[in-house]
């Protein structure tokens, strides 16, 4: 155990935490050259994209110093916002953590909370500045915001480029004579913590853990102390650059358990592992059920490819506990499933995944987020779509969910974040500089508020440098109505939205607008409506079409025009249509759009 | 029976509207061998079926030496069975004619000439670089009145600089000249043009939508009245003096392209040759074919049947489709035939679909629409 070290890094996305890590696998010769390639850690292809890690991984080396051999088990963390609750398994699973900080960005919002959560479990934090090569890089500047953070000598500090391999041999030193070993007891009964989980599809459900006391080995009996459920150990090892089955795992150390899972749901981020016989009776602390905040529709493109969607739905369920489904009918849409996520990445992740690795085209309606409905007859409700709203008359007082928003940036910009959120209808509780031009914002906002755009103008007001970091705080009493649309007097339930009524007008005024742009011409002139229970509260038109024809089609036109029409009317399959109105996909999602 | 088309790929200018393929090269004599060449490549194509119609089109036929469209009727008349009163187009641009020309091309066997006149308006002339003018027009058609009973004059409506009274004026003139046959084509911005680019630089005024639309009524009612059968969309003749090669095209017969860029259909691929000339020369120098192909599906052959049918005035019939693929397209398009019914879009009469003055507009949308 004394020659174990357990840690995790803590960064922003894009400040090098992948780079970082794939350099320590190499340089430990924890990867063969030959199967190096960028971000080893990222294994999917979305990932790699966005450079962003959104499942969090865990990989073993091994290192000398002065012929003594080290373990270093590296977990890695998510780096978003979305699923901050894994990043707090993980960390929790370490006794150290790397800060990883661009020398050329400084300190982001994510970056202090997941730090916060790592001094509150008392790991050891070796802060890196990453990325000094840059011609951009503010050395001082960000060192000196580093130690105003956490209290560390300039010395402690290391500077670091990742990608030109610089440094690497100081970090992995620093982590093995700074990070204390795992503390815990072999003798004792077994407790390990579950902190991720992987979909295999020939083997089941991959479920990794930290042991912190007792030991595990194969062919025991364990038991999940949260869902009570039981499991014959198949097979237990430890992860290097591929799965290295042993014979047990120890405390203090981190490994994989397989034992024919099937159903990501039995596996719970935070739950306690221990043995059937001889049981310890203790969970390890801070397990929480992960709950989804943001939910949407997702319906089928082709309306025929509703099976096909439940079942991808279901495969991506194996290894996305964290998604959430119920089969949903709208009147626009068919049938399709009402969906909860973590956030709005969460939801674009989803999205993707669902369209790259399971060849699905799906329409995903405006993202809602819980609502608690208090009628008028005392029964309580909870509300996930516009559709379940009560009418007007039968609702006493609606309530919705709160969050404190914490928002770092360059000073500069403090002046645009504020008209934003309180646009969004926030409240500023602290204004905290960080350094001279970097401040901290925390504000109380209305979740429903942020589901739509507030990340990407927040980006776009501070030209991409403001961060953001959230967590719920609770649910306050909120005059929230709901808007709906109709056209050629057919209400379009897809096209529902829950918004506060001070807002409502200006907002169904826009909606309708923007759906004007969406909505092709046709046949007839279109009347698009907004209303409150059944107050119209604006209208706009679209026109019928005046005129659609080929002037010319003699022997090169005839396949040249087919082919085009051909294909129009392959794009037209997609609409929906309500009434004698077709409604685009992209209409659907008008609401996110509805600054733009 | 089938038809022929020949592309002659040369103009003197490129009028800014036009995105047919043309060099303004004056290697013809080259080409014009390919093309004899090409022929008798393609000889077995129709398999002896017989030629009821040749048109040549281009490009500009007008700007070649008559020897050289002699060689190719003579090249055409050694391989494939020519009908007797076969019907010969030649396209003309009006700066072409003249009496002796007139002559040579009929006495060659043409009998039916389509003149690029587009507009009266000498000031539209000028913006579409055109290389006429109004009254080289009017001479033109006067000699050609005496040489050529069959003839058309192409006009353009829609262009840019364009209102109801250049309109009312071509239509006046129209009038006068009384030419069996009109193709009247609404301007169509195609890419890889001048206007294209013009207008995608906000550097080209086009006459509004509401102007467009007066103007094609105007045209409609004027050309009704003047006693024209809109046999097609964009096409109007007098009594006997259809175009049989056009119609053709839209009764799906088959017909056989030669040239750069011509295109070939035998009910069941569609051809096209390369596009450019000298790739078109090099390729028959080594005896291939310089095409490519395309097999039509079954639903391909439907939809161009229905979307060239509906163009037209004899319209879509439901019992000839039904005959034809096995399909009830009255059943399967109920809706939205009955929807376009009452909103007088088309009419259905004797089992067959015709497209109403109202309907013709907006023919695109409507065709989409019963497609498969």
């Amino acid at each position: 155990m004394e020659n174990i070290r357990n840690f995790c890094i803590i960064a922003h996305i894009d400040h090098g935490k992948s780079t970082l890590a794939d350099r320590l696998l190499e340089f430990t010769g924890s990867v063969d050259k030959r199967y190096m390639t960028d971000q080893l850690l990222d294994d999917m292809d979305l990932e790699k994209e966005r450079g962003i890690t959104i499942k969090s991984h865990a990989i073993q080396m091994s290192h000398k110093i002065d012929n003594t051999s080290y373990v270093l088990n590296l977990i890695d963390t998510p780096g978003h916002v979305d699923f901050s609750y894994e990043v707090s398994r993980s960390i929790a699973s370490c006794e150290g953590a790397l800060l990883i900080v661009d020398a050329s960005q400084g300190i982001q919002a994510q970056t202090i909370s997941n730090l916060y959560l790592a001094l509150e479990q008392g790991l050891e934090i070796i802060p890196i500045l990453n990325k000094i090569d840059l011609p951009g890089a503010m050395i001082d500047e960000v060192s000196d915001q580093i130690i105003d953070l956490i209290g560390c000598k300039s010395d402690d500090i290391l500077n670091v480029s990742a990608k030109e391999g610089i440094g690497i041999e100081k970090v992995i030193e620093t982590i093995i004579k700074k990070i204390p070993f795992p503390k815990g007891d072999h003798t004792k009964s077994l407790q390990a913590m579950i902190f991720d989980s992987v979909f295999n599809s020939f083997r089941g459900i991959e479920v990794l853990f930290r042991v912190f006391n007792g030991e595990i080995s194969k062919g025991d009996k364990v038991k999940f102390i949260n869902t009570g459920k039981e499991y014959n150990v198949e097979e237990i090892g430890i992860l290097k650059f591929k799965k290295e089955p042993k014979s047990k795992i120890e405390a203090g150390n981190v490994g994989y358990l397989i034992s024919g899972i099937k159903n990501a749901k039995e596996v719970k981020v935070g739950d306690t592992i221990t043995h059937s016989d001889n049981p310890s009776n203790l969970l390890i602390k801070g397990f929480e059920d992960v709950k989804p905040m943001v939910f949407a529709g997702i319906y089928p493109v082709e309306t025929s490819d509703y099976e096909e969607l439940r079942s991808s739905l279901e495969k991506l369920q194996l290894n996305d506990a964290s998604l959430i489904w119920d089969p949903e009918t709208s009147a626009a849409l068919g049938f399709g499933f009402r969906c909860g996520f973590l956030g709005m990445l969460h939801m674009d992740i989803i999205q993707e995944r669902l369209e790259r690795e399971f060849n699905m085209s799906v329409i995903t309606t405006v993202p809602s987020v819980e609502f608690k409905c208090t009628k008028s007859n005392g029964d309580l409700l909870s509300i996930y779509a516009p559709s379940e709203m009560p009418e007007l008359n039968e609702i006493s007082y609606i309530e919705e969910p709160i969050i404190t928003a914490q928002i770092i940036t360059k000073s500069d910009y403090i002046g645009g974040i504020i008209k934003l959120c309180i646009d969004r209808r926030g409240i500023i509780t602290n204004q905290l500089y960080l350094s001279k031009d970097r401040v901290e914002l925390s504000f109380t906002l209305p979740l429903s508020e942020i589901v739509f755009d507030f990340y990407d103008k927040l980006k776009s007001i501070s030209r991409g440098y403001a961060s953001l970091d959230y967590e719920l705080s609770g649910f306050t009493k909120s005059k929230m109505v709901k808007i709906d649309i109709m056209l050629n007097g057919e209400r379009v339930d897809a096209l529902s939205s829950i918004v506060h009524r001070e807002k409502a007008y200006d907002w169904g005024k826009k909606l309708c607008i923007k759906l004007k742009e969406l909505l092709p011409r046709q046949m007839f002139e279109i009347a698009i409506q907004s209303s409150i229970g059944t107050k119209i509260i604006s209208r706009e038109t679209v026109r019928a079409l005046r005129k659609n024809v080929t002037a010319k089609c003699y022997g090169g036109d005839i396949t040249r025009k087919r082919k085009l029409l051909e294909k129009q009317k392959k794009g037209k399959k997609r609409m929906r249509q309500v009434g004698n109105v077709e409604i685009p996909q992209e209409a659907f999602m008008a609401v996110l759009k509805i600054e733009q | 029976m089938a038809g022929i088309y020949i592309h002659i790929p040369f103009c003197k200018q490129a009028c800014y509207y036009c995105n047919f393929h043309f060099s303004t090269t004056k290697n013809y004599k080259i080409l014009i061998k390919s093309i004899q060449d090409e022929i008798y490549l393609k000889k077995k194509f129709l398999n002896k079926e017989k030629i009821e119609s040749i048109y040549f089109g281009g490009g500009t036929p007008s700007l070649i030496k008559s020897e050289y469209i002699k060689q190719i009727i003579k090249t055409l008349k050694a391989h494939f069975k020519i009908k007797n009163n076969c019907e010969i187009t030649f396209e003309a641009n009006p700066d072409d004619i003249n009496n002796q020309k007139l002559k040579i091309w009929k006495k060659l066997g043409i009998n039916r000439l389509s003149i690029g006149i587009q507009t009266f308006d000498n000031a539209i002339l000028k913006s579409m670089n055109r290389s006429h003018n109004s009254l080289l027009a009017k001479k033109a058609l006067k000699k050609i009145k005496t040489q050529f009973n069959n003839y058309s004059i192409d006009l353009i409506y829609g262009a840019p600089k364009s209102t109801i009274k250049t309109l009312k004026k071509d239509l006046k003139i129209i009038k006068d000249i009384n030419p069996p046959h009109v193709s009247i084509y609404n301007m169509t911005i195609e890419k890889n043009t001048v206007f294209y680019n013009l207008k995608k630089l906000g550097k080209l005024k086009f006459p509004n939508i509401s102007s467009v639309l007066k103007q094609y009524q105007i045209i409609h009612k004027s050309m009704i009245e003047l006693k024209y059968i809109n046999y097609e969309i964009s096409n109007f003749s007098k009594n006997n003096f259809i175009s049989i090669h056009n119609s053709n095209y839209w009764k799906s017969k088959k017909y056989i392209g030669f040239g750069p860029s011509a295109h070939s259909y035998d009910l069941k691929y569609r051809y096209w040759n390369v596009s450019n000339n000298q790739k078109y020369i090099n390729e028959i120098n080594k005896k291939k074919l310089p095409e490519k192909k395309e097999k039509l599906s079954k639903n391909n052959i439907i939809n161009e049947h229905i979307m060239t049918r509906l163009r037209t005035i004899w319209g879509l019939n439901l019992k000839e489709i039904k005959e034809k693929f096995q399909i009830d397209l009255y059943s399967i398009k109920k809706n939205e035939l009955n929807l376009f019914k009452k909103e007088k879009h088309i009419e259905i009469k004797n089992n067959t679909i015709i497209l109403n003055k109202k309907g013709k507009i907006i023919s695109d949308y409507i065709t989409e629409k019963i497609m498969l």
